[in-house]
């Protein structure tokens, strides 16, 4: 069931690259690509249906030996942490393929490194083996590469280079984490419900967390560590750009809180202080930097930056609401990210500038961008935290989470969420709202076509932002499940907000 | 060319003359529904106060728009007059104080983020790039240089390695 999420893309990819023009001409590789990932979300959407919410553990196992002697097994399941991470990538995959252009260059490779991709990041995300993981996390590094530094902007070979050492040097640290893990705590095998750390002492075990942290930190990214993502995004084009900041920085959080919080529960308490300043400080400096920029798309990239903090945040506190509210976040700030960046990229195309000194206006009925412009204002409205919208819930179930273990922290970080309704009210301000430069305002038209994906992210975001329970009833009790694990000896919690929670 | 007064869009207007009507209406509505508070219930020096404040509000407004004090109307004092028409320079104070610290302490974030962080990060790609072209100079093809550099490498790695077992002795040799 779950190797469908896989093995589709891929063989779609092996089909897309392998077959000649005779079969598949150049102009329809778009639509046999669109088609096979539309198979995979709704296969996913099958899988999402019939996964049962009550039930902590792992569902729909699979297991199939590969190499015993490496301790490397096929092992595939899916619970409540992953789940919602699947859907977000099989909806990205088709938003990212239907917000590329028609005319793209080189369309076999294009695509298929895209669907290459969409099944790598499946597959880390079912990955039930921490081998198997550091498989499927390594096989992103060179096709993501490729896309930034084919089909990027100008300084794309400078980007893309920085992403891939970035990113190589964060495998590497993932992988000697995972060795030590393994070799140390004396498991045979590498699967994950097989390693126990706790008979580790302290000291090794922060060290092994310490690792875990920084390897998936640069992933995230975690300030000092960022410095790839503003030009990994901005130098790609909106696709890429929509994968790059909705799928691939999940993964660092998502890799942080299987292995980290769920390997490593002992130890977390240790540096769970030292991660929530360090969440509040990346929320800040994403959004001081972000008020800052002159370039649209680097503004959005900053944002980035900033929502991450807030997941770092919540996956310090170790409270129930606050890991619920953590795996909310990555959803919808998936969700929020991909919109915004596929609309830049159409002011991007329509207008040819991405300055915020010379765009103006495009808000104009008669001759600017109204619907784009509206949905831009949508989708900074979401990023900002405006309640009606998913950005909202998610950030509220964060700080009403972290709040009882971590208060200034959290208020720093609502602090944060203020700056960001800042820059995005100077973003729409000078790109939305006043005058149109009445010389160069003859824009092409704007087709359904690019209006759709915008249009189904925008109605994902106001369907959960009005109804959260159907983001958070999957991950319940997974969460749930992972924060019981903590033993309560080392957690510091105000007693009274404490008991506040218990009483809702 | 008939001059016609500006009118404001039917989505506001419209809205307006419907809660203008309702608003007009509402102490009618409330009698009906029995829901207004008997006589006895109201303090009659609260509603003094108020029926004299409403006539006071009145009489200047009827003095000040249908007399013939000179417009623009002029305080006595100009500092007070311009306090006011500037509303108490708030703009102002917000734009000195908040408005300029926000930009100031982001331009400095991005400078750091654009020159510090990732200056370091520049810095030892350059110093990688560098580092190669000067050292491409030193291929010789002989051999023997480069059995050499792998004996002193092993042998450099080796001391550096096992450090912890002769360090007692080399210090007590040495000094």
């Amino acid at each position: 069931m779950l190797s469908v999420l896989i093995w589709l893309p891929i063989i779609g990819a092996a089909i897309i690259s392998i077959l000649p023009d005779t079969i598949i001409p150049k102009n329809r590789v778009r639509l046999v690509s669109l088609t096979v990932a539309f198979l995979v979300l709704l296969w996913n959407v099958f899988i999402l249906l019939k996964f049962d919410i009550t039930n902590p553990g792992m569902q729909f196992s699979e297991y199939l030996p590969w190499n015993e002697t490496l301790g490397l097994a096929y092992q595939l399941g899916v619970d409540g942490l992953s789940i919602l991470m699947l859907i977000l990538n099989s909806l990205l995959t088709w938003i990212a393929i239907y917000s590329s252009s028609e005319n793209t260059e080189r369309p076999k490779l294009f695509y298929s490194l895209i669907l290459l991709v969409s099944g790598g990041v499946g597959g880390a995300f079912l990955a039930q083996n921490l081998l198997l993981f550091f498989l499927f996390y390594e096989l992103e590094l060179i096709p993501f590469y490729l896309l930034i530094s084919i089909w990027g902007g100008n300084k794309r070979a400078y980007a893309g280079m920085k992403f891939l050492i970035y990113t190589a040097v964060s495998g590497a640290l993932i992988l000697a984490t995972f060795l030590g893990i393994v070799w140390l705590s004396g498991s045979h095998s590498f699967a994950l419900d097989a390693v126990n750390t706790q008979n580790l002492s302290t000291t090794m075990q922060v060290v092994l967390l310490a690792g875990i942290i920084l390897g998936f930190g640069i992933k995230i990214p975690l300030i000092p560590f960022h410095t790839w993502l503003p030009d990994a995004y901005v130098e790609a084009s909106a696709p890429i750009a929509i994968l790059l900041g909705g799928i691939l920085a999940k993964l660092g959080t998502y890799g942080l809180l299987r292995f980290g919080f769920g390997l490593f529960p002992q130890a977390w308490n240790v540096v769970a202080p030292t991660l929530a300043i360090w969440g509040a400080i990346s929320a800040i400096y994403g959004a001081v930097v972000a008020i800052s920029q002159k370039d649209i798309k680097r503004m959005v990239a900053y944002s980035s930056i900033g929502h991450m903090g807030y997941i770092l945040l919540a996956a310090a506190s170790g409270t129930k609401l606050a890991l619920v509210g953590a795996v909310a976040q990555m959803f919808s700030h998936g969700l929020i990210l991909a919109i915004l960046f596929h609309l830049v990229g159409i002011i991007e195309t329509k207008v040819g500038t991405r300055e915020l000194d010379k765009l103006n206006g495009l808000m104009s009925p008669i001759r600017g961008l109204p619907i784009v412009s509206a949905l831009l204002v949508l989708g900074g409205m979401a990023s900002a935290g405006i309640p009606g919208l998913t950005g909202f819930i998610a950030e509220f179930i964060v700080f009403q989470g972290s709040f009882s273990s971590f208060p200034i922290p959290t208020l720093l970080c609502v602090a944060s969420s203020g700056l960001t309704a800042v820059y995005f009210v100077i973003l729409l301000n000078r790109t939305c709202f006043g005058k149109l430069n009445n010389d160069l305002a003859y824009y092409p038209k704007v087709v359904w076509a690019e209006k759709i994906p915008a249009l189904v992210l925008a109605g994902l975001i106001i369907f959960l932002g009005v109804q959260p329970t159907w983001l958070v009833r999957w991950n319940e009790t997974t969460t749930s499940a992972m924060v019981g694990a903590i033993p309560t000896a080392g957690k510091i919690i105000i007693s009274q907000v404490e008991t506040n929670q218990h009483q809702q | 060319m008939s001059e016609r007064s500006p009118e404001a869009i039917w989505l506001m207007v419209l809205p307006m003359m419907v809660l203008f009507g309702l608003v007009l209406h509402l102490p009618l509505i409330l009698q009906s529904l029995s829901l207004l508070p008997s006589w006895t219930a109201l303090q009659k020096d609260v509603a003094l106060l108020l029926i004299w404040s409403s006539i006071f509000g009145v009489s200047i407004s009827a003095v000040i728009y249908l007399g013939n004090i000179p417009k623009p109307i002029a305080l006595p004092w100009k500092g007070l007059q311009n306090l006011l028409a500037y509303d108490f320079y708030t703009p102002k104070l917000y734009k000195v104080t908040i408005i300029f610290g926000v930009a100031q302490l982001s331009k400095l974030a991005d400078i750091v983020d654009r020159f510090v962080v990732d200056g370091i990060v520049n810095f030892v790609g350059l110093f990688s790039l560098l580092g190669g072209e000067s050292l491409k100079y030193g291929n010789s093809g002989q051999t023997q240089f480069y059995a050499f550099t792998v004996l002193v490498g092993v042998a450099v790695l080796g001391a550096w390695a096992t450090w912890p077992f002769w360090s007692v002795q080399f210090i007590n040799l040495v000094f």
